[in-house]
């Protein structure tokens, strides 16, 4: 049976479960004279139920699923007679992938020695074994708990605090997903980061001005040492994410104030979703209008003034990453503007302050955690954005300031050293972990210092 | 068809309407019907603000009935009525207050003295400075205590040096009776005080700016009754040099502080006469039904 199936079938059991325990409370109720006798509600009878019949079995089936193939593996190997079996690692997953194919079918039975042939039909007859006994477990696991929970309806059991309890660990789950998610994250990129470090030392990387990373993969090919000194990659993020902000944040901001304070309240409910459409317009599509027509735009005022500009410039990147990033700030800090009270304005307003003193003074500083938490977003944007820098702003990892030179980026960067085929172990590839590590690093520092700032100039309304 | 008769038609007409509006709300069951004419006195001589026929509307319903009253010099007008009455929005009115609402729509004839409020080219920004108002829930910014008091004086420009403003605040916390709490801590936020203090606080931003009418819009409904008896005393020290106009749900209150009392009935002012007479000889079945607490 299919894994697929036998969720379904679980679905429709624990259905059923949950419909008979329903039923069950409303029976057991109904002597005593309505559910207003029972402990919990019936809604809560009918969900531990659920529960009962959802809980083991699929716990039973995750980690059936999780160490079947590993253990079917192992049975397998050992069924080789001893000359066939593999010495090293490499040689036991080449073993292991020959099976597999004859198993499926893939390769021919008579091309291969008996033994493995031998093999594969063991395994094909493993895996249907397993499967049946799978399915055959978690179905009876369902329906014995399905019953139990059935049978165990009682108007003096507690089912509202079980249920509740059950639901309470999984948030908790949930919860600890995502922050061991992120520690892991951060975990691996920090460990190959070590690595690279090893191969080349931490003061070149973080100091080093020359940005070369083409190393020769194999001992005999003609290539350069590679450079790997990022400060290009920083200046040129920094560049980027600079123009960017200056572009957004002002536009953003002032929008925001228009549409919260001044806006007519149609112009308000019309102009504000079509500000948030800019934030679903898919990075690629930016892209190539930076590249396309902004850049060249600049290239030919540019030339006209008689400046030299790249035909890829930090400064078209940068431009259609602000127009990017605008409804960020705006839509963020139109939201905490007006969650600003009517009496902090009534006040303002009541001893003779115009709006625009309103707004400077008491709406601004109220508002200020959260327009430094959508410019916060924005600027993580800006420094994470990868595509619109590709596209618009060049490889070319030069060290200027000055915007109408192609630079790029740490983003841009990791994306060409991981792209194509790659060795796993080269400087090259573990580079992009450094680099990955420096993003976090930078991102989480600003958001330490926006706190900061925060918490400092913060005005804290009632 | 001159003025006065196009004037006479027209109250005429608004005079009929009256009596099909009080009809609808005629309440049945005690007989009590909205006088076409506010009874009592509404008019002084020589008065600080001068309200005529003022009707205000939200959208289309209309909240304020005709209302024409008097506020004298450096008296304490008590405007009462049961909750929805109208008599918020009518203080509102008196500095604008209601611009800030876009549907809200004022018609009739305002004047702060020989100033019409609600002239065009009257500057909102000063009007306001000089009819101040409190609000009903304390409402301090989150700023420091010394930071609130100074805000008025700041947006008009009223101290050249930081020791004018410092005078500024330490008189206007004295008038407020609010400055031997707060003289050591000017410092801490607004925010921190108590309800009591906190509207105090409010009253002395109000004043710091020096306006010649305070508006109060029911400033002690937030607060327990020692903090109520000491606002109360306030008002009637501040009363020497401020005229002030009180909302109140309390008719002790409007009783303890004011001279005299406007009732509000459903958007129409019933009857306005010195507090004394209100509360004691009540000329109108309303008022008197309110008064002694049949309704309200």
């Amino acid at each position: 049976m299919q894994t697929g199936q036998l969720l379904l079938i679980l679905a429709a059991m624990i259905v059923t479960a949950f419909i008979m325990g329903r039923h069950r409370a409303l029976q057991v109720a109904q002597p005593l004279g309505g559910i207003r006798h029972l402990r919990s509600l019936p809604f809560y009878y009918a969900m531990r139920s659920a529960i009962w019949c959802a809980l083991p079995a699929l716990i039973v089936l995750v980690f059936w699923l999780v160490f079947d193939q590993t253990l079917i593996r192992i049975m397998v190997l050992d069924s080789l007679p001893a000359e066939l079996q593999p010495v090293d690692g490499a040689a036991r997953n080449l073993m292991l992938s020959q099976i597999g194919n004859v198993a499926s079918g893939a390769l021919p039975r008579d091309f291969v020695d008996a033994a493995v042939a031998n093999a594969a039909g063991r395994l094909n007859q493993l895996q249907s074994i397993s499967a049946m006994a799978m399915a055959v477990v978690v179905i009876v696991l369902a329906m014995v708990g399905g019953a139990w929970a059935w049978l165990r309806v009682s108007a003096r059991m507690p089912a509202r605090e079980q249920v509740e309890r059950v639901l309470l660990v999984i948030f908790m789950l949930c919860a600890v997903l995502a922050v061991v998610t992120t520690v892991g994250i951060v975990f691996s990129v920090l460990f190959e980061s070590i690595r690279f470090f090893g191969q080349v030392p931490i003061t070149d990387f973080l100091f080093g001005l020359n940005w070369s990373p083409q190393m020769a993969l194999r001992a005999d090919q003609v290539a350069s040492e590679g450079a790997f000194g990022a400060v290009p990659l920083f200046a040129g993020t920094l560049l980027i994410s600079a123009i960017a902000l200056i572009v957004a944040v002002p536009v953003g901001l002032m929008s925001a104030i228009y549409l919260a304070e001044y806006a007519h309240s149609k112009v308000r409910s019309f102009a504000k979703p079509a500000l948030e459409v800019l934030a679903g317009v898919p990075t690629v599509v930016y892209g190539f209008f930076a590249a396309l027509t902004v850049a060249p735009f600049i290239r030919d005022v540019g030339q006209s003034l008689g400046l030299s500009v790249a035909s890829e410039s930090a400064l078209a990147a940068g431009l259609v990453m602000g127009i990017m990033l605008i409804p960020f700030v705006s839509s963020l800090s139109d939201d905490v503007i007006t969650a600003v009270p009517r009496a902090m304005r009534d006040a303002s307003l009541g001893l003779g302050a115009t709006r625009s003193e309103t707004i400077k003074k008491v709406i601004f500083p109220a508002a200020l955690p959260g327009i430094m938490g959508g410019i916060l977003l924005a600027a993580s944007r800006a420094i994470g954005e990868t595509m619109i820098v590709v596209m618009a702003a060049g490889l070319a990892a030069n060290l200027t300031a000055n915007p109408l030179q192609a630079v790029t980026t740490i983003t841009v960067q990791i994306v060409t050293l991981l792209t194509g085929d790659q060795e796993f172990d080269s400087a090259k590839t573990l580079a992009a972990f450094a680099l990955g590590l420096m993003l976090f690093i930078t991102t989480l520092l600003m958001n330490v210092v926006a706190l900061h700032i925060v918490k400092k100039y913060r005005e804290q309304y009632e | 068809m001159d003025i006065a008769e196009k004037m006479n038609v027209f109250q005429d007409a608004v005079q009929v309407d009256r009596r099909v509006v009080a009809q609808e709300h005629m309440m049945t069951e005690e007989n009590l019907y909205i006088p076409e004419k506010t009874v009592g006195a509404p008019f002084v001589d020589d008065p600080k603000m001068r309200m005529r026929d003022v009707n205000v509307f939200y959208d289309t319903d209309q909240a304020i009935h005709g209302v024409s009253l008097d506020i004298g010099k450096n008296e304490v007008v008590a405007l009462i009525g049961p909750s929805g009455c109208g008599k918020s929005t009518f203080l509102r009115c008196m500095n604008r207050m209601n611009d800030t609402i876009d549907i809200c729509r004022v018609e009739g004839s305002l004047h702060l003295e020989n100033q019409d409020i609600y002239d065009p080219k009257l500057d909102v920004v000063e009007l306001r400075a000089r009819v101040g108002m409190v609000f009903q829930k304390p409402n301090p910014f989150p700023k420091s205590i010394y930071d609130n008091v100074a805000y008025g004086p700041r947006i008009h420009g009223l101290a050249n040096r930081k020791t004018d403003l410092d005078e500024i605040v330490e008189n206007s916390l004295r008038k407020a009776g609010l400055w031997d709490e707060v003289k050591d801590r000017l410092d801490s936020p607004g925010t921190g005080l108590s309800g009591g203090q906190q509207q105090r606080l409010c009253i002395a931003r109000t004043i710091a700016v020096s306006p010649e009418v305070v508006l109060m819009d029911e400033p002690c409904s937030a607060l327990d009754p020692i903090a109520t008896a000491k606002i109360e005393e306030l008002i009637r020290e501040l009363s020497e040099s401020y005229t002030i106009a009180i909302v109140t749900h309390s008719m002790q209150q409007a009783a303890r502080v004011s001279q005299r009392t406007a009732y509000f009935h459903l958007g129409w002012l019933v009857e306005m006469n010195d507090t004394d007479t209100v509360f004691t000889k009540p000329q109108h079945e309303l008022t008197e039904s309110y008064i002694t607490g049949r309704f309200g």
